[in-house]
């Protein structure tokens, strides 16, 4: 944790919460800074000093024109003419699309009996299109029975099947391990740094190395999920090629465990925060006990971030003096925090993939 | 801004194995900072975008051969202010500058700081000061306290020694006080640490 007590000018200037905090005209992380400011009132002018810099430097910067980005990106492809011709929609380099075009055209009255046909037997349009994309040949699984199903793939990953749902894979010989998800899977990857693992899921694609996640991405709907157990994840949006054309640079969002990502296709944006029930990470050792006899909630806090991957920003000098005790087993992390903040009486909020602690009254 | 993050070097190596999303997340993530970086240090406009689009696309020819980085930003910039410095002597368009001169010789209109001053007119009053200083002055506080690089990294960037970056930053610093009279007590701060 930061030691915000001895920060100095440098220091405002190197943290990135408060560098948003001023670039947003305090319209974000407000809470936590005004707070700050009543903590430590001696910082005041070393913060005021900060903002300043920082935004006359901002207001220094030569502000960048979107359409000379979009011009230097647009030649730096078509520079590259060595682009690796893929199988995957997003990643077609330019000379595929204007092929692209052309089949278009052909394609358009196959299409009108296809769509016919997909709304008639309820098919997943983007799931199906990705799979009629996929150059190799795919196994399909579809969960028509009542209960969750797993499946193993030929690589060793596991996937735990919602019923309803259907997932399309194939013997991963190529150099990456491709499948596709329609509604709710419970993935935990073999680990193979070789082959990349992605789960095209509607909307959005998942890749990563050897991890476990799971992923909700029903077609039809706008909002697509992925909720991650262990290991790192990036997600991105599924660029649309068959209607736009051209690429879009795509924006990938890194997950790690208990974090949550949802994707909302309606308005193109992804809101990341915390999964509704974190659980304490495998890698840690062996899982805590969290059985504690006047211990500095600080340790009890710090304890917690390890064991469940998260971050708990809180004033650690004003912890680090409050001691409690109290036995929280296997309680949820959310309980668990109740009860610390309850005994101590502070509050806490989640923001994002944050949790912050304020509030603390503590004098015992 | 995000410094040696885990997130950098996973990008790194996707788009080293030729992941192009990731090499257009690098593209998304960065021109920001490069376009303007780039912008304050050649005369003429355009060839920074020429810099910028040669060093994207050197960028992807070479991702095979290029280095496991954890430092994205700190790298581009690298390569671009080479790149730029290249270009300036070609032209003969730099102006020499003495870089070792920068004593706190400039006269600046002194300010004075009254208490009702809002925040708002103390940054008018910084980026009056910081627009006048010498170019290289300002390249170093702005990759200090705008872009995050540390010392050692604007050494490499701007191709001197950790000594000068130290002075320099100081220097510029010490001009920020001398024309600022609130800053005094916390400038001081800033130039302890930095002396250290």
């Amino acid at each position: 944790m930061k030691n915000y007590s001895s920060y100095k000018l440098e220091d405002f200037l190197n943290d990135e919460r408060f560098r948003k905090w001023i670039l947003c005209n305090g319209r974000e992380e407000s809470l936590f800074w005004e707070n700050f400011k009543e903590q430590y009132p001696d910082k005041i002018n070393s913060m005021t000093l900060a903002g300043a810099l920082f935004m006359s430097l901002h207001r220094l910067q030569v502000p960048v024109d979107k359409n000379i980005k979009e011009d230097i990106w647009t030649q730096v492809e078509n520079s590259i003419d060595d682009f690796n011709l893929e199988s995957e929609p997003s990643r077609l380099p330019l000379t595929f699309y204007r092929w692209w075009i052309v089949a278009a055209t052909l394609v358009l009255v196959g299409g009108l009996v296809w769509s016919l046909q997909s709304t008639f037997n309820d098919v997943p349009l983007d799931y199906e299109r990705q799979i009629g994309q996929a150059e190799i040949s795919l196994k399909e699984k579809v969960n028509s029975t009542k209960s969750q199903q797993t499946i193993l793939l030929k690589d060793g990953t596991k996937v735990k099947l919602k019923p309803g749902s259907k997932l399309s894979y194939s013997d991963f010989s190529a150099n990456k391990r491709v499948v596709y998800l329609d509604g709710e899977g419970f993935f935990e990857v073999a680990k193979d740094s070789s082959k990349p693992f992605l789960v095209y899921a509607g909307h959005i694609i998942v890749r990563v190395i050897g991890t476990s996640f799971k992923v909700v991405s029903n077609t039809g709907k706008a909002k697509s999920s992925v909720s991650v157990t262990s290991g790192k994840v990036m997600v991105y949006a599924t660029d649309k090629l068959d209607e736009s054309g051209n690429q879009k640079a795509n924006h990938a969002i890194y997950l790690y465990p208990n974090q949550r990502v949802v994707f909302d296709a309606a308005t193109n944006a992804f809101e990341k925060g915390l999964v509704a029930q974190p659980i304490q990470l495998t890698d840690t050792g062996n899982a805590k006990e969290f059985l504690y006899t006047n211990t500095s909630v600080n340790t009890i806090l710090n304890d917690l971030e390890n064991a469940y991957g998260v971050t708990i920003r809180r004033d650690s000098n004003l912890f680090e003096s409050c001691r409690v005790t109290a036995p929280l087993g296997d309680l949820p992390l959310f309980r668990k925090l109740d009860i610390v903040c309850q005994t101590i009486g502070a509050t806490y909020e989640v923001f994002g993939t944050e949790i912050v602690i304020s509030g603390v009254t503590c004098n015992l | 801004m995000i410094q040696n993050s885990p997130h950098d070097t996973a990008i790194w190596n996707a788009f080293r194995l030729g992941d192009k999303s990731a090499y257009a997340e690098i593209y998304e993530l960065y021109f920001d900072s490069l376009y303007s970086y780039g912008k304050k240090f050649v005369a003429d406009q355009t060839q920074v975008e020429d810099a910028i689009q040669d060093l994207f696309i050197r960028l992807w020819r070479n991702r095979e051969g290029l280095a496991s980085v954890n430092n994205i930003k700190f790298y581009l910039f690298l390569s671009l202010r080479r790149d730029i410095r290249r270009i300036n002597e070609k032209e003969k368009a730099v102006e020499k500058v003495d870089f070792e001169s920068f004593l706190i010789t400039q006269n600046h209109p002194a300010y004075e700081y009254s208490p009702d001053d809002t925040e708002r007119e103390l940054t008018l009053k910084l980026v009056t000061i910081l627009k006048s200083l010498p170019k290289r002055q300002l390249e170093a506080i702005t990759l200090r306290y705008y872009e995050n690089f540390s010392i050692a990294e604007i050494a490499s960037i701007m191709d001197v020694s950790e000594k000068t970056v130290r002075n320099t930053l100081h220097n510029s610093l010490t001009l920020l006080r001398k024309n600022s009279n609130l800053l005094y007590s916390l400038i001081k701060l800033a130039l302890i640490y930095l002396l250290q």
